[in-house]
């Protein structure tokens, strides 16, 4: 098996969860986001040898994965991410206040978000995903928050993160 | 990996995007390699592999019989557990509830365990609400907030997923965790609970003082009342979903998950390579070298601690894990150990078990830990110091 091979796998075994739940986001449904991380991994096997290695090779995946959303969701791919970005969950029963606010969000920074606190990717990373700059990705990600936190009730935590802050 | 700075909003977001999106699917990774075109042949294997399982093949002909060889890793994950069809919603007069709690710096901290103690299986899925009562009239400063159950870590085995809440079979226990935090209010305290089901059926109320207990349960006692935080919140009831309080029945019968198996874990260190450090105290140590992306091997031993021969009657699981803490969720990778060759451990004798762990392109370099650990065993898990090279 070659180091890029490898490492593809690595970010597979590691991050599928985040993944799937991300691209559910998108797509609508877990199954289908299932087959669509299963599909982007399987590309980006196939074209590793294209990585050039400039950037993370995350951010890299990441992209593969948003066009294969895009396209079982019937968009064309060549559309822009950051000005499509509509996504379909989280559905409101699960949180009805945070679906209704990320509705309100303009596609790119919904897509900054989504990247950020569902893919946890960093600013550089998502940069990469958005092809724009590590400073618009800063202003963009500050904007929102600013408009999220004005929104959601963020004030009082959960009693999993009191636990896990006092651990 | 850089990550940047995060602040607390940061965090609170993450977590409640995760928690709205959460769920507990699982990858496949042959999958993958086959809709690439790569079959999962010995001929696509790494070199270095086919020689390690020819000269583990070579190990064990040579040992066979002997319960003491070096016994091959086994790349098996665990298999999922199967959703059960929706049964009808819980009632009730079919619940028993027992209800703890203990004061914590943070406030009361309690759980709630619903037993169906009817003869079939019933549903607890949906959202129930939990409240203080008696008196009612501190409802307007009381901040009440729900959160659904999370599904089980990423990377995590999930024997217990929360889809068995579907069907809580007789005798079994489903359970709630609560917190309720922060009270600065002059007049009385509330001195009860109440929880209604998602179907909106009253369930228990827990009372103090002259009122007998509903249920079996205890009252909460007013030197339970949680201290005051910060004068200008208001105080907080913080409940979350139910959780299946059981193990299936099929995760029993197909994985040694007795807690009593009487093994002892050790990593066999002998014969790895090693690096020598010096600490700040101005002392040398030395430490396992284990090269970052790379797939390390090494050994486990688990010693029969019984004066009784041991056999494995299922194969137990395992979770082992290098520099996990260094991601965010932490990381581990949980396999099935691969106890059939192994026969009967003689008391006192070791088996040895051939393993392997990738070490992740994000373990931060130098030391680190790593950690193997018997799933269901809290005992029976081990740490060892590792060096991280380039």
């Amino acid at each position: 098996m070659d180091r890029q091979t490898r490492t593809i796998e690595d970010v597979y075994r590691r991050r599928y969860q985040s993944f799937r739940g991300a691209l559910a986001g998108i797509v609508g449904s877990y199954e289908l986001a299932h087959d669509v991380v299963q599909e982007s991994f399987a590309r980006a096997l196939k074209s590793r040898a294209d990585f050039r290695g400039d950037g993370p090779l995350e951010a890299w995946i990441w992209k593969i994965a948003l066009r294969v959303a895009f396209e079982m969701r019937g968009q064309a791919s060549q559309v822009e991410l950051a000005d499509a970005f509509e996504p379909e969950l989280p559905q409101p029963e699960r949180d009805e206040e945070l679906a209704a606010v990320l509705k309100e969000l303009s596609p790119r920074r919904r897509l900054v978000v989504f990247l950020r606190y569902v893919a946890d990717l960093d600013y550089r990373e998502i940069a990469r995903v958005c092809e724009i700059s590590e400073g618009t990705v800063a202003a963009t990600l500050a904007q929102a928050k600013a408009a999220l936190a004005a929104s959601l009730d963020c004030s009082n935590p959960g009693p999993r993160e009191l636990r896990e802050a006092a651990e | 990996m850089k990550r940047q700075k995060t602040d607390s909003l940061d965090r609170q977001l993450s977590y409640r995007f995760k928690k709205a999106l959460g769920d507990d699917g699982r990858g496949d990774w042959f999958d993958v390699r086959e809709r690439a075109g790569m079959s999962r042949t010995l001929w696509h294997w790494s070199q270095r592999r086919v020689l390690l399982v020819a000269g583990v093949l070579v190990l064990v002909v040579g040992a066979a019989g002997a319960s003491t060889g070096l016994i091959p890793w086994l790349n098996r994950k665990p298999v999922d557990v199967k959703t059960p069809s929706l049964a009808p919603p819980c009632r009730a007069e079919n619940l028993w509830v027992r209800l703890r709690y203990q004061t914590s710096l943070n406030g009361l901290d309690g759980s709630l365990s619903l037993v169906n103690t009817g003869h079939h299986a019933c549903s607890l899925v949906g959202r129930p609400t939990l409240t203080l009562v008696d008196p009612p009239v501190i409802k307007p400063r009381l901040f009440a907030k729900f959160t659904p159950a999370v599904p089980s870590e990423p990377g995590s085995v999930d024997l217990v997923p929360l889809g068995l809440l579907r069907a809580v079979p007789p005798h079994r226990a489903a359970f709630l965790t609560f917190l309720w935090k922060n009270w600065c209010e002059s007049g009385p305290a509330p001195a009860g609970l109440e929880l209604r089901l998602p179907s909106g059926d009253l369930v228990v109320r827990s009372f103090a003082d002259s009122r007998p207990p509903a249920n079996g349960l205890p009252p909460l006692y007013h030197s339970t009342v949680p201290r005051c935080f910060r004068k200008n919140w208001q105080t907080g009831l913080y409940y979350e979903g139910f959780y299946p309080g059981w193990t299936p029945a099929s995760v029993i019968s197909k994985y040694q998950i007795d807690s009593t198996a009487p093994l002892r874990v050790s990593i066999i260190t002998r014969g790895l390579p090693t690096v020598r450090k010096r600490r700040s105290n101005g002392r040398y140590y030395t430490y396992v070298r284990v090269r970052r992306g790379a797939v390390f091997h090494y050994q486990v031993g688990l010693r029969n601690t019984s004066k009784r021969p041991f056999r494995f009657k299922r194969c137990p699981l395992y979770a082992e894990s290098i520099a996990g803490l260094a991601s965010n969720p932490p990381t581990k990778d949980v396999f099935v150990l691969n106890c059939r060759p192994v026969g009967a451990i003689a008391p006192g004798e070791i088996a040895a078990f051939a393993m392997e762990a990738l070490v992740p392109d994000y373990a931060p370099l130098g030391w680190n830990v790593m950690t193997w650990n018997l799933y269901l065993r809290e005992t029976a898990g081990v740490f060892k110091s590792v060096w991280i090279v380039p």
